[in-house]
C-alpha cells in the first residue's frame, strides 16, 4: 500500500501513514477476524472481570463489543402498526346503482323517522358550526347505516358516534371539500369524479379505523377500478338530491339519508365490514 | 358470431346517449357552464371538450382540435365505454398527465395573450 498523501510505502493495516501521518483509506484497515483481539488491545490495561468501580459492564458480557440497537427484533422485522398497511381492494368491483339505491331506500324507509331526525341534526349542526362538524357528523351518519346493516337497529344517537373519529373525519372532510370544489370549478364533471373517488372515505375511517389519508387512498383504490360506473352512481345520487331540493328543500331530509345509505350498501358489497368494528 | 355483452349497461347507455346528443345538438358557445371560465374568462383544463366532441361528431375535426386538443381522445374514450363498458385503465394515467400539461399550457398562453392585449392597449 502507498500513502495517498505523500506516496510513501505504508504497511497494509496501518491506520496512519508512517511517513507523513495522513489518515489512510478505510479499506486499508482490516477488521480483525472474529474471536481475535484487534491489534493494540491490551487486556492488562483493564481491571479484571468483576472489579469495575466505574460501573462499566464486565468484559466478556458481550463478546461482540456492542449491544443490539433498541427496538431490535431478533425475528428480523417489526410488525407494522395497524392502519399502516395500505388497503388492498378485492379484485372485480361491481357497480349496481339501481340495486344500491333501492336497498338504501328500503333502509331509510324501515326507520324513516330516525333517519329524518339524523338528517335534521346533521343539517342543523353543520349549519350552526360550519366546516368543523361536517366530517364527524358524516362519519356518524355512515355509522347509523352500518349499524342498521350489521345489527338491524339504529338510534338517533348513532350520529354522534362519529365524534369518536373527530380528527380523521374532520381532516378528510376538509381535504375532500377542497378537492371536490376545485374539481367543480374545472367544468363540474371532475368534481363529480372526485366525489365518487372519495365516497367510501368515512366508512374506511369508522370501519377499518384508518387515518384520513389511508382511508382516502383506500376509497380511491376501490373506486378507480370502475370510476366511470361509480361516477354515474354518485351523479344519480346527486340528481336525487336535486329532487329533494326541488321538493321545498325539506325533501333533502329524505334524499340525504338515501344517498349515504346507498353508499354504505355499496361499501358492504365492494369492501365488506370488519367483524366487531362498528360498535 | 355476434356475442352481445350487456354487462355495465348504465355506463354504455350513458356514453352512447352522450355521443348521440352531441352528434345531434351543437352546444352553445355563449352559455358558459364552467365556473372557472365564467369567473376568469379563461379556459380551464377541460373547457372545450364538450363542444370539441360535438364538432368532431359533425366531422369538423379542425375546429374540434382548436376547441380542445383532446376531443378525438374523448370521442375514442366514449366509444370504448360503449363497446367495453369501461375505459382502458392503463391509458388513464398518461392521458391525464398530458391533459394537465396541455391545459396548463393553454391557460398560460391565454393569460399571456391577455396581458399582451392590455399592454398594447396601454401603449396607445
Amino acid at each position: 500500500m502507498f500513502c495517498p498523501n505523500c506516496g510513501a510505502s505504508v504497511p497494509p493495516d496501518a491506520p496512519f501513514c508512517t511517513n507523513c501521518g495522513a489518515q489512510q483509506p478505510v479499506g486499508n484497515r482490516q477488521a480483525p477476524p472474529p474471536g481475535q483481539t484487534p491489534p493494540g488491545y491490551d487486556p492488562q490495561a483493564y481491571p479484571p472481570s468483576g472489579q469495575n468501580p466505574q460501573g462499566y459492564p464486565p468484559p466478556g458480557a458481550n463478546p461482540q463489543g456492542f449491544n443490539p440497537p433498541p427496538g431490535y427484533n431478533p425475528q428480523g422485522f417489526t410488525p407494522p402498526l395497524p392502519g399502516a398497511v395500505p388497503y388492498v381492494p378485492r379484485s372485480g368491483v361491481t357497480v349496481a346503482t339501481g340495486r344500491w339505491i333501492s336497498e338504501g331506500w328500503q333502509l331509510v324507509q324501515a326507520d324513516l323517522a330516525t333517519h329524518v331526525l339524523i338528517a335534521l341534526i346533521f343539517l342543523a349542526l353543520s349549519g350552526i358550526v360550519p366546516i368543523v362538524l361536517q366530517g364527524p357528523l358524516l362519519a356518524g351518519v355512515h355509522i347509523s347505516f352500518a349499524r342498521k346493516l350489521l345489527y338491524g337497529r339504529v338510534e338517533v344517537g348513532d350520529v354522534f358516534k362519529g365524534f369518536n373519529y373527530f380528527v380523521p373525519a374532520l381532516i378528510a372532510s376538509l381535504i375532500i371539500s377542497v378537492f371536490v370544489t376545485a374539481g367543480f370549478l374545472l367544468c363540474i364533471i371532475p368534481g363529480i369524479v372526485l366525489a365518487a373517488l372519495y365516497q367510501f372515505t368515512y366508512l374506511f375511517i369508522v370501519d377499518k379505523r384508518m387515518d384520513f389519508w389511508p382511508a382516502m387512498q383506500a376509497s380511491f383504490d376501490v373506486v378507480k377500478q370502475n370510476w366511470f360506473g361509480f361516477t354515474l352512481f354518485i351523479f344519480t345520487l346527486g340528481l336525487i338530491q336535486l329532487l329533494g331540493v326541488l321538493a321545498c328543500i325539506v325533501g333533502l331530509l329524505v334524499t340525504l339519508p338515501i344517498m349515504y345509505a346507498a353508499i354504505t350498501v355499496a361499501y358492504r358489497d365492494n369492501v365488506g365490514f370488519e367483524p366487531n368494528s362498528i360498535p | 358470431m355476434l356475442a352481445l355483452n350487456l354487462t355495465r349497461f348504465p355506463e354504455r347507455f350513458v356514453a352512447l346517449a352522450a355521443l348521440a346528443i352531441l352528434a345531434g345538438v351543437t352546444p352553445s358557445a355563449t352559455f358558459v357552464l364552467c365556473p372557472f371560465r365564467a369567473l376568469t374568462e379563461l379556459p380551464c383544463l377541460f373547457c372545450g371538450i364538450t363542444r370539441g366532441v360535438s364538432a368532431m361528431l359533425h366531422g369538423d375535426w379542425r375546429s374540434a382540435l382548436e376547441l380542445h386538443a383532446f376531443s378525438p381522445i374523448a370521442v375514442a374514450g366514449l366509444m370504448t365505454v360503449v363497446l367495453n363498458g369501461s375505459m382502458p385503465a392503463r391509458a388513464i394515467k398518461p392521458v391525464a398527465l398530458l391533459l394537465v400539461l396541455y391545459g396548463v399550457g393553454r391557460l398560460a398562453w391565454g393569460m399571456a395573450s391577455r396581458m399582451n392585449l392590455s399592454m398594447s392597449f396601454f401603449s396607445f
